[in-house]
């Protein structure tokens, strides 16, 4: 898990009362050392008089992440000139910026956090500023979240790739105890898994997912070896909305997920 | 006496030459049959049989006695195997230690009152029975200490599937190992009454979550010589004699077994090492004297790992004790079957084998030696028959290394890396340099030890897994 999720919703946590709009920007940067990361901080501290600002640096990826409080999206985009000229300043930045904003509508969540994550690592060029359209239309209004759990690694290589061709967000778990994690943080729209995973088996998976579902439900989907009646009636009780068997149709599965988020 | 000394020394050079051919022989039948278990297990389709209503259901018994550091993982791992279906019972053998509390801990066991404990076999008091419903497949007994082979009986008992597989607490199956076994079975399941697997060792290897992920060579010496020793005795003997169904034994860190034959023959022997060695010894007694046909099957790709002792105290109580057993069941069963017709192939060869070349090997090999030292020592000038003698053995040795090798690389390649194939032919030569002298000398205090507890205490001694102190090797180790 990026670092900089859990410190966007400290970041949130402490400022939603007052404001109901929010900034990000996003850097890729060189290695920071502490240091340089604080040093940073009071650059931008002193550029910014009385905005209520928050930083957090990723080692993994190299990212910084400024998170503003109840600024808009050309306010961010201001701020973020700046953020460019005290990084490249000390010759810290290694690539784009990404920037957005979040008014009351538009719910800043992890889930968009990642999506700029991974946007931004995928920028090409040095020290531009682009802009982070989060649009609730198109493609990505029919496409939903997926966790994936299985423990095999070429299938869910292959099956990332194709459902995100298909237009969803594809999280990979690969034990059943990372995959009640990842559930936890990112409440897809529907989970895909084997029932025979390390550590925590698919049932537990379901049964866990069962206890923590407080909002609209997510659909589960079993992909298994197991061709077993005994398997399939006890992944239906578990609340299962689908059970394929390997070897399946990359297809079909689609299809199948297609019918249950949309 | 020169004479004497002469012709008992020839005798040895004889006996090295006889021995070695032989183990060539059956090495031949490894490489014979090994394409074919390679092409079987090529087009065999492991995946979708692992999820198949077609493979047997299977109870896999896990013995443990002071498990506490490794019991969790392991567990874990048998858990979340590639099959269909099968059952985990976990066998507490009145373990001094912590092992009982945290499996009850970990999976959040619960007594259960209405475990069905069918008394097929007699075993110690079990204490109790624990289950919880969210792990359906896993079961734990209480027992009272009563040994390996008693706990194996208990689990029996309660087992609830056609196929047993025993597997030692400290070893790690490969997730697919237990299907790939099981395909052997399905060959034949009517005359297939037990089925061994490949032990490997796993020091050195990396462990997560209870499974292999790295496979590595060892790098302390110990384990390294176990594992090119391991590597020919599974690879080089055991596929050739199950090709000419003479296996005699079926490891006890993982084998697969017909209950139903089990019950038969009486379960496994308490009170000895070498249990198993005795039940496969016992099985084809039953067969054979029944006119039943049968086979005792090897199946070289579904692979447990292992943990190999590192400290030469561990490793010399463990092959005094296989020494021990040995013995026992040779004065026990073996004895009586040797050489009788009535036996085929287990009576006229294995047996034979087994008792001149294995059980009684130590005394020629010192004997021998001792022979030919006295006689060189009282004509210098027949020095070079002791130098035949060292380069035989070490010449002979070296080819049986190299096939093992050969059949490895020809057939597993488990170890890809280029320098892997160096530093096991590097010690394939190490070997004959003290580690296989030692080896021999072990087998000799095995058998002084077998004959002392005779005397004193009568047939029926109790061993404790006590004498079984490599299980103290802890989870972090195997990480290291």
């Amino acid at each position: 898990m990026n670092s900089l999720v859990p410190a966007f919703h400290q970041f949130l946590q402490a400022s939603r009362s007052e404001h109901n709009s929010c900034g990000i920007i996003l850097a890729a940067c060189k290695q920071l050392s502490p240091t340089s990361v604080s040093y940073i901080e009071e650059a931008l501290q002193q550029k910014s008089t009385g905005l209520h600002m928050q930083i957090s640096y990723d080692k993994n990826t190299r990212l910084l992440a400024v998170y503003l409080e109840g600024q808009n999206r050309s306010e961010t985009h201001f701020f973020s000139l700046q953020v460019k000229d005290v990084l490249q300043e000390r010759g810290l930045l290694a690539g784009s910026l990404l920037i957005a904003s979040f008014s009351e509508s538009k719910q800043a969540t992890s889930y968009v956090l990642q999506r700029m994550i991974q946007e931004v690592m995928e920028l090409a060029g040095y020290g531009e500023i682009k802009l982070f359209f989060h649009r609730l239309d198109g493609r990505e209004e029919t496409a939903g979240s997926i966790l994936l759990v299985n423990h095999d690694e070429t299938v869910n290589e292959f099956l990332q790739i194709f459902l995100q061709q298909k237009g969803y967000h594809v999280t990979i778990a690969q034990d059943g105890m990372d995959g009640v994690q990842k559930y936890q943080e990112l409440f897809p729209d529907l989970v895909i898994t084997d029932l025979n995973l390390p550590i925590m088996d698919g049932y537990q998976l379901m049964e866990r997912i069962k206890q923590q579902q407080t909002g609209p439900a997510s659909k589960i989907v079993v992909l298994t070896d197991k061709k077993l009646e005994e398997d399939v009636k006890k992944s239906f009780a578990l609340g299962a909305s689908d059970y394929i068997t390997k070897p399946f149709s990359p297809v079909e599965l689609a299809a199948r997920v297609k019918r249950l988020i949309s | 006496m020169r004479d004497f000394l002469l012709y008992y020394g020839m005798f040895a050079i004889y006996y090295v030459f006889v021995i070695n051919s032989l183990y060539l022989f059956i090495m031949m039948f490894s490489f014979k049959s090994i394409m074919g278990i390679l092409k079987s297990s090529l087009y065999s389709r492991y995946q979708a049989l692992s999820g198949s209503p077609h493979v047997p259901p299977i109870s896999i018994l896990v013995p443990a006695y002071n498990e506490e550091l490794t019991i969790i993982e392991n567990v874990r791992s048998l858990l979340s195997l590639n099959y269909p279906e099968y059952e985990v019972i976990v066998i507490n053998d009145g373990s001094g230690d912590e092992t009982l509390n945290v499996l009850i801990n970990e999976f959040n066991l619960q007594l259960s009152h209405h475990a069905a404990v069918r008394p097929v076999l007699n075993t110690g008091k079990v204490r109790s029975v624990y289950y919880n419903p969210a792990y359906p497949h896993l079961y734990l007994i209480d027992k009272d200490n009563g040994g390996k082979a008693d706990s194996l009986n208990a689990g029996i008992n309660l087992s609830h599937y056609p196929l047993i597989a025993s597997i030692d607490a400290d070893s790690l199956l490969e997730k697919d190992a237990l299907i790939r076994i099981a395909r052997v079975y399905m060959e034949n399941p009517e005359e297939t009454v037990a089925i061994g697997g490949d032990i490997r060792i796993a020091n050195g290897c990396k462990i997560e979550d209870g499974i292999v992920s790295e496979i590595r060579l060892p790098n302390k010496l110990l384990p390294m010589l176990q594992s090119i020793e391991y590597l020919k005795a599974f690879l080089g003997g055991r596929i050739g004699w199950s090709a000419i169904n003479g296996l005699i034994i079926v490891s006890g860190a993982f084998g697969v077994f017909r209950k139903d034959y089990v019950i038969k023959v009486g379960g496994y022997r308490g009170g000895y090492p070498g249990e198993d060695m005795n039940i496969i010894i016992k099985l084809h007694k039953y067969m054979l004297e029944n006119k039943l046909p049968y086979r005792v099957a090897f199946c070289p790709d579904a692979v447990c790992w292992t943990q190999a002792p590192d400290t030469w105290k561990i490793l010399g109580s463990q092959r005094r004790r296989w020494g021990r057993g040995n013995l026992k069941n040779m004065i026990e069963y073996g004895r009586y079957m040797v050489f009788r017709p009535k036996y085929k192939i287990f009576g006229l060869v294995t047996l034979p084998y087994n008792i001149l070349f294995e059980t009684l090997n130590p005394y020629f090999r010192i004997t021998g030696l001792l022979a030919l030292i006295g006689y060189v020592l009282m004509d210098m000038t027949q020095a070079n028959i002791l130098l035949i003698y060292g380069a035989l053995n070490i010449l002979y040795g070296f080819l049986l290394g190299i096939g093992a090798l050969l059949l490895e690389e020809i057939a597993f390649r488990r170890y890809p890396r280029f320098q892997d194939i160096v530093k096991m032919l590097f010690y394939t030569i190490l070997m004959f340099f003290g580690y296989r002298q030692i080896g021999v000398i072990w087998r000799f205090l095995g058998h002084i030890e077998y004959m002392r507890n005779n005397n004193s205490w009568g047939t029926m001694t109790r061993t404790s897994w006590k004498a079984e102190e490599k299980k103290t090797i802890s989870s972090l180790e195997v990480r290291g």
